[in-house]
This record gives structure tokens, C-alpha cells and sequence, in this order.
């Protein structure tokens, strides 16, 4: 058992076939990750509970990051790329666990926001659309 | 277009030693990322398109290490 610092942590895009960490990262998000489920209300039921039922579908979710924005980092372009070229792409977050235990996706599509704010430096948050399920940790 | 890595990496599932040759269109990022170099024509002249040189190779390698053994400090931030 331990706890685990978000301090540390990388995240990584798959570039030409190789995972390549992406610096100046400041907040990540795995968000949304579901398997679901269908509800049922039998007229007969005794209990009062609704039921709910996996339908054998699960969301990969989304993941939004949070980034210092460089826009002259290769880095940073490369995510920006997938908006002028729409591809999906791999993605990879190792953990500061000391294993750096990993969870990967695959983005299916991304949106891309610039933030320009007077009383902060320029920020950008990226959000992905994950195609098919994350791979967790097991 | 084709890049050689000029560190270990991996693709997930296969470790990739130094050495390594890559290719795909967007090879050239890798160079940018330092941790790679250029394998091939093409990516020599998309790289020199875009102002690289080989100080900017440099710093970029440097700047990878450090990002890989989490030793970004605030002198890295530029102004």
C-alpha cells in the first residue's frame, strides 16, 4: 500500500511508432470511464430498488490536460497537430509510483483551447475522446 | 520520412534501443523532442523548413533528459 504523488507523473504521445513525454503538463484528467448499465423497474418487485444491469457496453471516457503552454514546443505542437491532421493517436501516463505504472488510451479526437488571461501566463487545456477503453493498470 | 532515437524508448510493448530507426510524416517531431535525430533527407529539410539547428538540437536533448529524470527546474522556464 503507499500513496502516490501526482507530482512526477508523465504523460506520453505516440509519435512515428515511440511514446515521447509531453513537458509542461500541469493538471491531467481521466475522466468518465463507465461500464453501463440499463435500468429495470419490475411492476412484481418486492424491494424497492431500482435495478441496474450492465448492458455490455463500456466508455473509455475522456481525458482532459491541463498544460503551460508553449507554443513554440514541439510538444505542444504535436498535440495541436492532431487538430490540423485528425488522426487517432496512443497515449501513455506513467505514475510516480517508483514502477511508473502505466495507464494508456487511445484518442480517438481532440479539442484544443488557448487560454490568455492577463493575471496568468498562457495556458491550454486539451481534451480527448477515448476510443474504446483505457487500458488500467492490473 | 525516417529518424533515428539517440536514447532507449518504447512503443509500448517493445523496448526501442538507441539506434532504433523510426518513419512516419511526423517523424520530424521526435527530432524536436530530443530524442531523436534525422535518419533521412526529408526529414532534414522539414526540420531546416522550420528554423532547426543544430543548437536548438542541443537544447532540446538536454531538455528531454531532464524531463525523463524529472529534473525540470524553474531555470528551465524561460521568460
Amino acid at each position: 500500500m503507499a500513496y502516490v504523488l501526482s507530482k512526477g507523473t508523465i504523460l506520453e504521445q505516440k509519435i512515428s511508432g515511440t511514446f515521447t513525454a509531453v513537458a509542461q503538463c500541469e493538471t491531467i484528467s481521466l475522466a468518465g470511464a463507465e461500464a453501463e448499465t440499463y435500468e429495470l423497474r419490475p411492476l412484481d418487485a418486492s424491494d424497492a430498488g431500482v435495478l441496474n444491469k450492465p448492458n455490455g457496453w463500456s466508455k473509455g471516457g475522456t481525458v482532459t490536460v491541463g498544460l503551460i503552454y508553449d507554443p513554440a514546443l514541439a510538444g505542444h505542437q504535436s498535440i495541436t497537430d492532431l487538430i490540423t491532421t485528425p488522426a487517432r493517436c496512443d497515449w501513455r501516463l506513467k505514475h510516480a509510483d517508483g514502477s511508473l505504472t502505466a495507464t494508456t488510451w487511445t484518442s480517438g479526437g481532440l479539442s484544443f483551447d488557448e487560454d490568455i488571461n492577463g493575471t496568468t501566463g498562457v495556458k491550454a487545456t486539451v481534451r480527448m475522446t477515448v476510443d474504446g477503453l483505457m487500458a488500467f493498470p492490473t | 520520412m525516417k529518424v533515428r532515437l539517440i536514447r532507449d524508448s518504447d512503443d509500448g510493448v517493445n523496448p526501442q534501443p538507441k539506434g532504433t530507426e523510426l518513419e512516419g510524416p511526423k517523424a520530424f517531431r521526435l527530432v524536436q523532442n530530443g530524442i531523436a535525430e534525422p535518419a533521412d533527407d526529408e526529414c532534414e529539410q522539414e526540420l531546416v523548413r522550420r528554423g532547426w539547428t543544430p543548437e536548438k538540437q542541443a537544447a532540446a536533448a538536454q531538455a528531454a533528459d531532464k524531463l525523463r529524470a524529472g529534473l525540470v527546474t524553474e531555470k528551465d522556464f524561460k521568460p
